[in-house]
């Protein structure tokens, strides 16, 4: 894609791998590198052993932590809130300041961020949307989506099932009578010249 | 699909009978519904009298009699009149609404008033017509091939194109 040109999808980039308006090409470099190509089993089967080894980690972490934690939360009680010192020379103040302190400063940030996005989303947005053919991704869309058969399917007014099975029915009925018809004019036009004389 | 191409509301199994002429079947059960519209009409016309009656004179009400003869000259009164204004706003009656049917002149258009009351009254004193649209290549009754008129297939709403 060209910047500063409208986003449109070619034939080229949107025709499956291997594939253009010119039929195949490329077979033997697309075969050592196939883009779209599924990814091996033992490619997944290595992956899926890795997040095994991530959750037992994980899991073991945590049950370590939550002992440890157990242990040493008396000594941490001690450490932050000794009762030989006053309470404004007590460790747990001084953190419980820095904590005040930090949330306002986080406030401040998040407030000042959402300013800067404020500011900055809509013109990138705008931006990008003068980048994109908006129109063309929309047809594309109702394309794949079927919309007409959406429509005739949400569309009360023509008919239900019911009506639509019985007016197909009688469709079919007159295309039956009038076959009967037409096979019988056919044996009377057969019929006829045998009776009548022939013509000079 | 195109931005600027009309979306067919009609069923795509159906979409190849649209504005072909209609056969005896479908024809003949639009009738029938209609029969039956104008039957109930009938009937419900005379509980009404008789109510409006009761009211104004409870204590003397009879049932009025249903003689035959003003029985069926009433009822044929009320479907000529029934199809004459149907076929004329809107090209279909109520029996033609459910099998997917449309009136038009030869034109494809809307019928006139006194086409469709011409119309009404020949299907009303001879409906036997509409068995030869069961012969012709056509599809035309009696009533059609006279007033010059067809009945279509045509499941879509709204007024003829």
């Amino acid at each position: 894609m060209v910047p500063g040109q409208p986003f449109s999808p070619t034939v080229d980039e949107v025709a499956p791998s291997g594939r253009t308006e010119h039929g195949l090409v490329g077979t033997s470099e697309q075969s050592e590198n196939p883009p779209d190509a599924p990814p091996s089993r033992e490619a997944i089967l290595v992956l899926d052993a890795a997040v095994g080894v991530s959750v037992l980690a994980a899991a073991a972490a945590q049950t370590v932590g939550r002992r440890v934690g157990r242990v040493l939360s008396p000594v941490a009680v001690v450490i932050l809130r000794p009762p030989i010192l006053a309470e404004r020379y007590q460790a747990g103040t001084w953190l419980a300041g820095l904590a005040r302190r930090g949330g306002r400063g986080r406030e401040e940030a998040e407030r000042q961020l959402a300013a800067v996005l404020d500011r900055l989303v809509p013109a990138v947005a705008a931006e990008v949307l003068t980048r994109i053919d908006v129109a063309g991704m929309a047809e594309g869309v109702i394309a794949e989506v079927d919309l007409a058969e959406m429509i005739r399917q949400s569309t009360g007014s023509v008919a239900s099932d019911t009506v639509r099975g019985v007016r197909m029915q009688g469709i079919s009925g007159d295309e039956a009578v009038g076959r009967v018809v037409a096979r019988l004019r056919l044996r009377r036009g057969r019929t006829e010249p045998e009776m009548t004389p022939a013509q000079p | 699909m195109r931005t600027g191409e009309q979306v067919s509301i009609v069923p795509r199994e159906a979409q190849p009978y649209q504005g072909r002429r209609a056969g005896l079947v479908t024809r003949s059960i639009a009738g029938v519904i209609d029969a039956v519209v104008v039957v109930v009409a009938v009937l419900a016309g005379y509980v009404a009298v008789n109510g409006l009656l009761f009211l104004l004179d409870p204590r003397g009400f009879r049932f009025s009699e249903a003689s035959p003869l003003p029985g069926v000259t009433t009822g044929l009164l009320v479907l000529v009149a029934y199809l004459c204004v149907a076929w004329s706003a809107t090209g279909r009656t109520y029996g033609c609404h459910v099998m997917g049917l449309r009136v038009v002149s030869r034109h494809g258009s809307r019928l006139r008033p006194h086409v469709a009351l011409l119309r009404a009254v020949f299907c009303a004193l001879f409906p036997l017509g509409l068995l030869l649209c069961a012969g012709g290549r056509q599809h035309s009754s009696l009533q059609d091939l006279v007033l010059r008129t067809s009945v279509i297939y045509d499941w879509r709403p709204g007024q003829p194109r």
